[in-house]
């Protein structure tokens, strides 16, 4: 008999990898609709401002789904990993309280801006109403990501004491605000929820490009304009990931030495240690790796002589499965390839390839957003994995934590079966709206 | 009376206030789209989201304010609470899809189905409260809930009267005239099922008026209910705006009978509640949020009465063609 623990287990990781979908679009869409409604006020651009408000109705469709897989997440923490939850609340509990005053912000706001569009006297003010739904949005992502930060680098309490006689002393719950990993992890989140998000948008726009066939050259031109302003999106956005990404990677050696020695490979603390590429573990060495001498101390010390941590420091019981390194190798090969795709674009355009009317370009977004979202989902994986046992590091195991309900099992499978509906639902459902409301109406053309 | 439990009650009671506003404008939106629904929808369609958002605020709150509550809770209502959470999804889906659908007949399908999701959630919801208030069915050493002891009167009553009090809201709020004295017997009908579902169930702490601050809180209730009946019936204005205070007053009465208590008289929640650290950063979170969101409110309301502003070129070309 399997035990609760993999439901469990299950369920949240697949709860939580459809709500990260929701959420990155969720994030994008403010900061997009935004940007498409002041270049339409300011250059009176009637694509813009068509973009904005049909992007509006998009906006509200993934906020209203979003927002309740990310109560249903909410309800998951508690009800799956209830001792867990019970930790939390007596030590690191601020964070996730104050994100729902961010929710509030944004769920308010956008009854403004959607139900009020037509009571601002100028069009600024109205954009301004999305700059605080974008607060919004974008702390909600800040604050839940300090509660994994927590996780990752528990502090705000006495641990020794804790782990000796289960009580709680020298209690300090603004230190959640705060942990070692708090800010580097806050910024390649943010990031990277950025960089998954606009590259979806990028995909769609391409797809309707390629399949706008013969219609209307002004609607061609409206999706073009989307694309456009999608793609300059996402190079800041790509940009960002990349720079917090090598931070990222880089402060892990010193602040979270074990989950770093599972994704380098590395058994032994070592100086001069290579990069290695591929390999497994296999009766206590490595094999079948390509290693690339000193580079690996170099990039996580700035010295060959800088020593990196190894696996062997810590007890084995507790190392996380080392399949992690392959997908941090994955991880490392599509960030490169993302970099690549970048300069790629700036050849073609050397190249005097029209990047917004080329098919095969626009192929290229499409599998680049692909690439991205990938990225994204591999990346809060590798993560999640790398701390395993731990649920917090060092101080609760998953195991600990779990319920042993064996009604987790039935409700499992009925996460994925609704999830399975309302997904594609969704976007019947939209494809159904847009239909129904024509861009050409939305463009003045009929 | 502790604050922290006022506070958490406070948030439960707003809760729980918009929640049975939504709950009446589910039943009356499935008994009649054409007649009920296009009224009740401007308010909606802003609210909705907030609803939600309350639904968040109260669990987290919870977490933050008893988290040694937490274990017990989470581990004995898994089964109904995720449950409720995926009727919750659908809620907010197919309300969000309805708004923009833009056929009527696809609209009235999608609406039937908010309707029901928005109704099933609350039926779960109300069976964990009074699971929660009453401890039927609940085994606080085995953290363990039987679910077939939901249906037990003081729930079964619960979840009727509550259905009934929550149309007589929405009636007052929207101002559906109608049959006056059907709406007060409506809601007696509500209140009246509350208090012999309280009495014949488990839950004798409802009601049973220890001090004579519950036997006046529940006179003052009763005469508030009374006022906003004859208001209603009576066809003012005034009743609009009451109806949710007294929702609101009412609820929270409720909490302050059943105080400090939980599962009947087996769990008493001061002895769970946040350490002095802890309640200290949240009562000020929750103050400093609270007023944040009462701002934030109060603009939604302000910009919501505001009349359209009507573009000057507009309404030249509207005067040429008339």
């Amino acid at each position: 008999m399997l035990s609760p623990v993999i439901f469990d287990r299950f369920d949240m990781g697949f709860s939580l990898a459809v709500h990260i979908l929701l959420v990155i679009i969720g994030m994008i869409l403010p900061v997009f609709i935004l940007c498409a409604e002041i270049i339409g006020t300011k250059m009176k651009d009637r694509y813009y401002l068509a973009l904005a408000r049909r992007l509006t109705l998009a906006f509200v469709v993934f906020f209203g789904v979003g927002t309740a897989s990310g109560t249903l997440v909410a309800a998951n923490l508690l009800f799956l990993w209830p001792k867990f939850m019970t930790f939390v609340g007596q030590v690191a509990i601020l964070p996730v309280y104050a994100e729902v005053f961010a929710f509030f912000l944004e769920a308010v706001f956008i009854g403004v801006y959607i139900y009020s569009a037509d009571k601002f006297r100028s069009r600024y003010a109205h954009a301004a109403v999305m700059v605080l739904i974008a607060i919004g949005a974008a702390l909600s992502a800040v604050f839940i990501t300090m509660l994994n930060a927590f996780m990752n680098t528990p502090t705000g309490f006495n641990i020794g004491a804790y782990l000796s006689t289960g009580k709680l002393v020298s209690l300090s719950p603004l230190a959640v605000f705060n942990t070692p990993s708090t800010l580097v992890e806050v910024a390649h989140v943010v990031a990277t929820s950025y960089f998954a998000g606009i590259f979806v948008l990028v995909a769609y726009f391409a797809f309707r490009l390629l399949s706008a066939g013969k219609r209307n050259e002004e609607v061609r031109i409206y999706y073009r304009k989307a694309l456009s302003l999608a793609l300059v999106i996402a190079l800041f956005a790509t940009f960002a990931a990349i720079a917090t990404g090598l931070i990222t990677i880089s402060s892990l050696y010193s602040i979270q030495p074990e989950k770093y020695a599972a994704l380098e490979l590395d058994l032994y603390p070592t100086s001069h240690a290579p990069e290695l590429i591929g390999g497994f573990y296999s009766n206590g060495r490595i094999v079948d790796a390509i290693a690339i001498p000193n580079l690996q101390s170099i990039l996580a010390t700035g010295s060959a002589a800088g020593v990196v941590p190894g696996l062997s420091s810590f007890p084995k019981n507790t190392w996380p499965p080392l399949f992690v390194h392959f997908m941090f190798d994955t991880l490392v090969f599509f960030a490169f390839a993302m970099g690549a795709f970048f300069i790629l674009l700036l050849i073609l355009k050397f190249a005097k390839i029209d990047l917004l009317r080329n098919r095969y370009v626009m192929y290229l977004y499409i599998i680049a957003a692909v690439v991205a979202v990938f990225l994204l989902e591999d990346g809060w994986i590798m993560s999640e994995i790398g701390r395993q046992p731990w649920i917090i590091y060092s101080v609760m195991t998953v195991a600990q934590a779990a319920n042993y309900s064996a009604s987790t099992i039935p409700i499992a499978i009925a996460v994925v079966l609704f999830y399975a509906f309302i997904l594609p639902f969704t976007a019947f459902i939209l494809k159904l709206i847009f239909s129904n409301r024509q861009l050409e109406l939305d463009l003045g053309i009929k | 009376m502790n604050m922290i439990y006022l506070l958490n009650h406070a948030i439960f009671a707003a809760f729980l206030s918009l929640i049975t506003v939504e709950v009446g404008i589910s039943v009356l939106g499935l008994a009649g789209y054409r007649e009920y629904w296009k009224r009740m929808k401007p308010y909606l369609m802003p609210m909705w989201e907030i609803n939600g958002t309350f639904a968040v605020f109260y669990v987290v709150a919870f977490e933050a304010m008893y988290p040694q509550l937490l274990t017990l809770v989470g581990t004995a209502y898994i089964a109904p609470a995720l449950v409720a959470g995926l009727f919750f999804i659908l809620r907010n889906a197919f309300l969000s899809y309805s708004e923009y659908i833009g056929s009527e007949k696809h609209e009235k399908r999608l609406v039937s189905v908010y309707g029901i999701s928005t109704v099933i959630v609350a039926v779960l919801a109300i069976s964990i409260l009074t699971s929660a208030v009453s401890g039927t069915g609940v085994s606080v050493p085995l953290q363990s809930i039987s679910i077939a002891a939901f249906a037990n009167a003081f729930n079964i009553l619960a979840i009727l009267s509550i259905v009934l009090i929550s149309i007589f809201c929405v009636k007052a709020l929207f101002g559906f005239r109608g049959n006056a004295v059907l709406d007060i017997g409506i809601v007696a009908l509500g209140i009246l099922g509350m208090m012999i579902g309280a009495y014949v169930g488990p839950s004798y702490l409802l009601f049973s008026l220890r001090s004579n601050l519950d036997f006046a809180l529940f006179v003052f209730e009763l005469l508030f209910l009374f006022v906003v009946a004859v208001l209603h019936a009576s066809e003012k204005r005034l009743a609009r705006f009451l109806v949710l205070p007294w929702l609101f007053s009412a609820i929270l009465a409720f909490t302050v009978f059943q105080y400090p208590y939980l599962f009947g008289m087996e769990v008493n929640m001061l002895a769970y509640t946040a350490s002095g650290t802890v309640s200290g950063y949240v009562i000020l979170i929750t103050v400093a949020g609270g007023l944040m969101l009462a701002a934030s409110l109060l603009f939604l309301l302000y910009m919501s009465m505001r009349r359209a502003i009507v573009i000057p070129s507009a309404s030249r070309r509207n005067r040429k063609k008339a």
